[in-house]
């Protein structure tokens, strides 16, 4: 579905962001991209569809090469849709439903089409009835459900997003995760990075851990949070249930290595030890 | 009280109502009272415009005040200029100092300045107050206004609330840490804020044009005709 090649990138000359990144991702998959600030993980997903141009390396997407004209841009920016970190850099229309209609708008389509498509997104998002708002009138929350919902009126098989909970609030991460998971379930591919450890195992069936551009890690969650010299470099934590149960484990309980990393796990996990003693 | 006149566009009476009416009555009032130029013709418009700003859009009287209060003050500056830096003629009232006086023909050019842009102002407060700008600049499109004036004002209209967001935030982290507490610390503060704010601009402007970008932006903004309500 979409893979990378050994893409190196440099804003300058004494600063390489990128150091030869490889990864691939399937259809259908949700993966999250861990890794501290400023480990490169903006700078790779503004490779996916072709905002950087790698100084080496190259991306493909359903197996077919990234390439820099004008008219395969647009064709993979369809593909490959980036919701950016912060919504007031996406955010531009002065009213909600011009903002969604943009993407649809740049490809061509009619503007019944791009009509049904923001109606669509807008509900999707749950922000139908604010269509005619203007933007900086919105909370934090509300705006990013649009530049998402602008986003997803481009149709787009990969969503990538960068650090979606930042800045939201509780309930907000509850609904955002929701969300994606729906979106997942209908067959988009999903990309986020994030340093929240304690929702990734929720939702990611893949982690990769990047470290000063460099991939120094990928597999199962499982796999990547049973590794503390990975979490270290990364300057992550496992999640916070996890830590429980290896605090737990010091204290003589055998978890034979296999420690919950989300609340239901942990829930089965105890009623499992409490049944035993 | 914040004045926040995008709020007040979106809230009033008069928001709903049919944008072109709104823009062609502002342009033909503004037209008609610079024509005439005639005392009484302004302060007719004035106590009109004043009444449909405050009874018809229902605007409340403190935020129109404070809308009136910004201009002015520049026109009570200019004004008094005017009055006693321009024009020849018989002098009605003199200083004595340095020959600085009011001639009959500087205090004719001045009230018909002052009068004319107290005429002025509430027709544009009135397009202004009860017109968000997304539907204004809508109707410039529509009328065939270069598209490169209506986008650079779309993305202007957008992006200022965002600078004013910011240097609202960087200006009380400075005050936080006492930066306006003396008159020099003020000047201090105030350069490295807005030195600052130009770099965050520039920096800001760069991530728009990747998010653009990642939506297909091919140069041209293109128009949203949104589906007409059928009820």
């Amino acid at each position: 579905m979409l893979e990378v090649k050994n893409i190196k990138y440099s804003y300058n000359s004494d600063y390489q962001a990128l150091k030869g990144v490889s990864l691939k991702i399937e259809r259908g998959e949700m993966v999250a991209l861990l890794g501290k600030n400023g480990a490169g993980k903006s700078t790779l997903f503004l490779h996916l569809n072709g905002i950087y141009k790698p100084d080496e390396g190259q991306v493909f997407i359903d197996g077919e090469e990234l390439k820099y004209d004008k008219k395969s841009l647009l064709k993979f920016r369809q593909k490959v849709g980036i919701v950016f970190q912060n919504p007031d850099d996406q955010i531009f229309a002065p009213t909600v439903e011009e903002d969604v209609a943009f993407g649809p708008l740049n490809l061509g389509l009619s503007m019944e089409e791009v009509q049904d498509r923001v109606e669509d997104a807008l509900a999707r998002v749950g922000m139908s009835g604010f269509e005619k708002t203007a933007p900086h009138h919105l909370s934090g929350g509300q705006k990013k459900r649009v530049a998402i919902a602008g986003i997803l009126a481009m149709k787009p098989e990969i969503m990538v997003l960068d650090e979606p909970t930042a800045g939201l609030d509780p309930q907000g991460v509850v609904d955002l995760s929701k969300l994606l998971n729906e979106l997942n379930n209908e067959g988009i591919t999903i990309i986020i990075s994030t340093h929240e450890v304690d929702l990734v195992p929720n939702y990611a069936s893949k982690i990769f851990v990047l470290v000063d551009g460099r991939l120094i890690a990928e597999g199962a969650p499982k796999e990547i949070f049973a590794k503390p010299e990975i979490l270290e470099q990364a300057n992550l934590k496992v999640p916070i249930v996890t830590d429980l149960f290896q605090q737990l484990e010091n204290e003589g309980f055998d978890m034979h290595g296999d420690y919950p990393l989300t609340i239901d796990e942990a829930k089965d996990k105890f009623l499992e030890l409490l049944n035993k003693n | 009280m914040k004045f926040d006149m995008d709020y007040i566009a979106h809230h009033n009476v008069l928001t709903e109502t049919n944008p072109y009416f709104k823009l062609f009555l502002t342009i033909i009032l503004l037209i008609v009272t610079l024509a005439l130029d005639n005392l009484f013709f302004d302060v007719v418009v004035f106590i009109i415009m004043s009444i449909v700003i405050l009874l018809i859009a229902k605007i409340n009287y403190k935020s129109y005040l404070k809308f009136l209060t910004i201009p002015m003050a520049f026109l009570v500056i200019t004004c008094i200029f005017l009055l006693f830096f321009y024009g020849k003629g018989d002098v009605i009232y003199d200083t004595g100092i340095w020959g600085i006086a009011v001639t009959n023909e500087s205090w004719h050019y001045a009230l018909y300045t002052f009068m004319r842009v107290i005429g002025c102002l509430p027709c544009l407060g009135f397009l202004a107050l009860t017109t968000p700008i997304a539907k204004i600049l809508n109707c410039l499109r529509t009328l065939k206004v270069p598209k490169l004036l209506v986008e650079i004002a779309l993305l202007m209209y957008n992006t200022i609330f965002i600078f004013l967001n910011e240097i609202d935030t960087m200006q009380k982290a400075q005050d936080t840490r006492l930066g306006y507490h003396s008159y020099w610390s003020s000047f201090k503060s105030l350069g490295a804020l807005a030195s600052t704010i130009f770099l965050r601009s520039l920096d800001k402007s760069e991530t728009l044009q990747f998010a653009l970008d990642s939506r297909g932006y091919s140069g041209e903004l293109p128009v949203y005709e949104p589906r007409k309500k059928e009820n």
